[in-house]
């Protein structure tokens, strides 16, 4: 960004959601848990970015922090310019139309005791739209989500399937055309032959709105074919981050080896890889010193319990936060690199080439 | 063992471990009788596994109940179940806890609400041992103590007095597969165990499940929605749909050359690492039917992108394809498939 650049071209090349030293922590009996410590990342228009990792990693922490559901303990959030952890309610309000979400239970995040059109005109009524423009677009909504609604409108969820309570969650969220859609285990519960049809349908209307989304879940294999850049969360932290194809072909981190290893692959000839992670996930109560990863790694020396390992960028592009990767050489001891902030702008969302 | 027990029961391995025949089970519900199970036979043999695979819906979990005669009281179960020779359904319910609770072992989908959130693990692992083998409570500890040790728990002795709320996903689960091998059952059961927890840990509770099947030479049967989580680890595969078995088969041969349209469309619908990303998925268009409508002829016709007229005519029979590949369909897939990782390689270079 140069001095001369106008607003218009300042606004198109600034990230549409920037997430900066993001913390949150929760009280909980015995102490403060702290489930997102310091992550930073930045999502470009039309751009996906995966989170993936296990239950308890701050995934979720993480994208109900953007939408200031909770607002989050420390760090900023700016969307589209606009610093999220600090507005008044009503001016909340009215932003978070530009930022929705899907849940991971569809059945539960759909008031049951509503209809189907009423449930996705809550967020017009809110918005204030006048009344025949909403009953309008609920119809286009449902129509474009694959619901009939004249069969649909007047169910109650306990009518509907899974996958069909997610296609109104869907109608729900992109009917006041947000910008970014926080998608939280968005498949996670639906058999596989759904999962698909919902894959397929967030795609569409990415496509179709031009979406910015945050795509949330622990299945590599789901992450993978939606996004365009992968960050790998352990215990708070994003350990390894980059495009997709790099992330899921030639990792560094050895949790995501250990992650993509676990991946069950349907050919019943491929090899099963011995297990790299053992155990499990431990508190975010008490994070391991060092690296935190280091109670589970194979490959864990001294220098990992000692030294928090700094998110820095390799040969292949990504960013990796350990010490001693997979590939990409040795980290620099400690004092002779700074944080690489400039890498992590660097390698900050694009869409994808060759991506629809 | 038991077989000679049972007059005219087949002795010896011929039959098998566990034969399963014609088994059928019948709900009376207010909209009419349905079958979440209907006619579903197959052999599991000794130190043999099987997969049995299926979406939400497809009777994978009533089958497993009916095994065990778990099944809810409205519910009418027909055909056999020969454990050993011993055919299990319709016995006299002390006879059937008798024959069962130590022959059987089951281990469900969330451990949660499978244990008894008010009793400490130990206690909820040696319960069986000291019912059916009149263990006493000094013994059965030791001997629980041991089997956590077995199932990968760190710190045994002090778990062992802990209540679950204490222990993770994976911890938990691991003491309700300890408390399945507590009576040293001849087959275990696992409905989705694995399902309900993170990748890695399912991938540990997997392999946990098949080294002690080894160990022990157990029958395994391992029901789950995921294709992925049995194509490594089992010797035969069934594939359930809307209460019926619609292919089984070999595991390699399943893969690589099934016939049965449902089977394909659902290998071909799981999101892969080998996918680009933003690649449209395939998909199976609908959902699985209601038992209580379902539609005539074959019940994947309407979800089918190949059914014609005769779909929806009668009944589909199991046809024999190979010995032990058996499918549902009267117009199936070519039979010269690809295995079908290449052939999905290959589509979607086409379709991008």
């Amino acid at each position: 960004m140069t001095a001369q650049a106008t607003p218009a071209e300042a606004a198109a090349e600034r990230p549409l959601l920037a997430v900066d030293h993001l913390v949150q922590r929760f009280s909980v009996p015995g102490g403060l848990l702290e489930a997102v410590s310091d992550v930073s990342f930045t999502i470009s228009r039309g751009a996906t970015l995966g989170l993936v990792g296990e239950s308890g990693s701050g995934k979720s922490s993480i994208g109900r922090a953007v939408i200031q559901l909770p607002p989050p303990t420390l760090g900023s959030v700016r969307f589209d310019g606009r610093e999220l952890t600090t507005m008044q309610k009503a001016e909340l309000r009215l932003a978070r139309g530009g930022i929705q979400m899907i849940f991971q239970d569809p059945i539960s995040a759909l008031n049951p005791r509503r209809r189907i059109k009423d449930v996705v005109a809550e967020g017009p009524t809110i918005l204030g739209w006048p009344k025949d423009k909403t009953a309008e677009r609920v119809r286009e909504m449902l129509t474009l989500v694959g619901l009939d609604p004249d069969s649909f409108g007047d169910r109650r969820p306990h009518e509907l399937s899974g996958g069909q309570c997610q296609r109104v969650a869907i109608a729900r969220a992109l009917i006041v055309e947000p910008k970014v859609l926080i998608c939280d285990e968005p498949v996670a519960s639906l058999d596989v032959s759904v999962q698909g049809q919902i894959l397929n349908l967030l795609e569409e209307m990415r496509t179709r709105y031009g979406l910015s989304m945050l795509f949330i879940s622990h299945d590599l294999s789901v992450v993978h074919v939606v996004s365009d850049q992968i960050g790998v969360m352990y215990l708070g932290k994003i350990v390894e981050y980059g495009n997709a194809g790099v992330i899921t072909a030639q990792s560094a981190h050895p949790y995501t080896r250990g992650l993509l290893d676990s991946v069950p692959v349907p050919d019943p000839r491929a090899p099963l890889p011995p297990a790299m992670l053992h155990g499990e996930i431990p508190s975010p109560m008490a994070p391991p010193s060092g690296c935190r990863f280091r109670t589970r790694c194979a490959y864990v020396q001294e220098r990992c319990a000692a030294e928090v390992p700094e998110l820095r960028e390799i040969d292949t592009g990504q960013l990796v936060a350990c010490h001693f990767p997979l590939h990409g050489g040795v980290a620099p001891a400690a004092g002779q690199a700074a944080p690489d902030q400039a890498a992590l702008k660097r390698a900050s969302t694009a869409p994808a080439p060759g991506g629809k | 063992m038991t077989a000679a027990a049972v007059p005219g029961a087949t002795p010896g391995s011929a039959a098998g471990l566990l034969t399963v025949k014609g088994l059928t089970c019948e709900l009376e519900t207010p909209a009419g009788p349905v079958r979440p199970v209907e006619d579903v036979s197959f052999v599991l043999g000794h130190g043999k596994t099987l997969g049995l695979v299926g979406e939400s819906g497809a009777g994978k979990s009533m089958l497993a109940r009916a095994l065990l005669g778990l099944v809810p009281r409205n519910a009418k179960l027909s055909g056999e179940v020969l454990l050993n020779g011993t055919n299990i359904v319709g016995l006299p319910a002390k006879e059937h806890r008798r024959v069962l609770g130590a022959g059987i072992g089951l281990v469900f989908q969330d451990p949660m609400t499978s244990l008894n959130p008010v009793v400490p693990v130990g206690r909820q692992i040696t319960e069986g041992m000291r019912f059916h083998k009149g263990i006493k409570r000094r013994e059965a500890r030791e001997r629980g103590i041991d089997l956590l040790r077995q199932v990968g728990v760190s710190d045994p002795v002090k778990r062992f007095d802990q209540y679950p709320h204490q222990l993770s996903g994976g911890m938990r689960q691991r003491v309700t597969i300890a408390a399945a091998l507590a009576c040293d059952p001849r087959v275990l059961v696992a409905d989705e165990a694995t399902t309900a927890l993170d990748v890695t840990v399912q991938k540990q509770i997997l392999d946990l499940l098949q080294s002690i099947q080894q160990d022990r030479e157990m029958g395994l049967i391992i029901i789950t929605h995921d294709l992925g989580v049995v194509a490594g680890r089992t010797d035969d595969i069934a594939v359930m749909y809307a209460g019926q078995i619609v292919e089984k088969a070999p595991t390699t041969v399943l893969f690589d050359t099934h016939r049965n349209r449902y089977t394909a469309a659902l290998l071909r619908s799981m999101p892969r690492l080998e996918h680009q990303p933003h690649q449209k998925l395939a998909t199976i268009p609908g959902a699985p039917p209601r038992l209580n409508a379902l539609p005539q002829g074959c019940r994947f016709a309407p979800r089918c992108g190949f059914a014609e007229p005769a779909c929806t005519e009668a009944a589909l029979e199991l046809v024999e394809e190979t010995p032990g590949h058996q499918y549902r369909c009267i117009r199936p897939a070519e039979q010269a498939a690809p295995a079908p990782d290449k052939a999905y390689v290959s589509a979607s270079g086409r379709q991008q």
